[in-house]
């Protein structure tokens, strides 16, 4: 949703953006039906344009409420994102000093 | 399926059909939607598409091939639908390549690669034959003077309840077709639902028109009849013919 924020993009260069430039190894039996779901929710909206390549591309942008959605989920992320920090800083911490945990 | 794809040899294209058809079969296992699963399959074949145009100049089979092996196999799109998809999903796609022992299994793998004849309605498929049936039957007993015992307890088992089997059978293939359970033969099932009832119908009317005598009376039972089979013809048209039509429209 992130990467449709900013702009329009095509489910085939959603998946080749994710996998080099975010580094996820993420499949297409795998995005393609989150898109779908997406679109079906009315957070992403596809308009379909001719292709060079073949059949017409699917481009998708966030719609005002996927905006939203997106916000609601990244403040949830970073939530927690900190919690799993703090978890691991404290474990860390606690670890590299044993004698303070007794 | 797409508006313009580059002019590939038949069975290349034919491959790449065929893994975005397994693959919208396993969606319709998982009971996704016509939308979704339309536009998974889409975006598929939209990648497959651009994939072949950055391997441009390669040979075309190769190239197809080596594209739909790296891809994630059709039984991948089970994972969201539950337990029960994956399970039916594996089975029937692995059991593919496998060459079947039985003579079920060879039916089971007939029935699933041919999927336009997989929509086909059992029920409505069940009823044909059981009215085809009948009705050799009546014609085999027909051309004999005296016929034998055995025909007419066949005669009788079959015919006698075909009425009331093709009546019944078909109107549940009616109940599947417009459920979308990815099943066709609406206009078969319809004639097998109404065929019957309305026979008998006519028959009666005919007979009551047998005992009639004037020429206007029969003239306007003839009319009532002729007007009855056309209203029921037109009510069944409306009631179940938009079904008939979205099929032929998604094939």
């Amino acid at each position: 949703m992130r990467l449709l924020d900013t702009r329009e993009a095509y489910g085939y260069q959603v998946l080749q953006q994710l996998n080099e430039a975010a580094g996820l190894e993420l499949t297409e039996s795998t995005l393609y039906p989150v898109l779908a779901r997406l679109a079906r929710d009315g957070l992403v909206k596809a308009r379909e344009t001719p292709s060079p390549s073949g059949p017409p591309r699917r481009y998708y942008r966030l719609t005002a409420a996927g905006k939203t959605r997106l916000s609601e989920l990244t403040s949830q992320w970073v939530g927690i994102r900190d919690a799993v920090d703090h978890l691991l800083n404290g474990e860390s911490h606690e670890s590299s000093n044993p004698q303070s945990a007794g | 399926m797409s508006q313009a794809t580059p002019n590939l040899p038949d069975d290349v294209r034919q491959r790449i059909d065929d893994h975005l058809d397994r693959i919208e079969r396993v969606l319709i296992r998982g009971d996704v939607s016509r939308i979704e699963r339309r536009s998974i399959v889409d975006e598929v074949e939209t990648q497959i598409y651009e994939m072949l145009a950055a391997r441009a100049g390669e040979d075309p089979a190769v190239a197809v091939s080596q594209i739909l092996a790296g891809l994630d196999g059709p039984e991948a799109y089970a994972r969201d639908t539950g337990p029960a998809a994956v399970a039916t999903s594996n089975s029937q796609e692995n059991a593919a390549p496998s060459q079947p022992h039985s003579w079920w299994q060879r039916a089971r793998q007939w029935w699933s690669v041919r999927p336009e004849m997989r929509r086909l309605s059992p029920p409505a498929l069940l009823a044909a034959c059981w009215a085809g049936t009948a009705i050799l039957l009546t014609l085999c007993a027909l051309s004999f003077r005296s016929p034998p015992v055995l025909l007419f307890a066949l005669l009788f088992l079959v015919g006698l309840t075909a009425p009331v089997g093709v009546t019944v059978l078909g109107f549940l293939a009616v109940r599947r077709i417009r459920r979308g359970s990815n099943e066709s033969g609406m206009p078969l099932a319809l004639l097998e639902t109404f065929f019957f009832p309305i026979l008998f119908a006519n028959l009666a009317l005919i007979g009551v028109l047998a005992v009639g005598e004037e020429a206007a009376l029969v003239l306007l039972a003839g009319l009532v009849i002729l007007a009855a089979n056309i209203g029921l013809a037109r009510y069944a048209w409306r009631r179940f013919g938009d079904q008939f039509l979205r099929r032929v429209d998604s094939v």
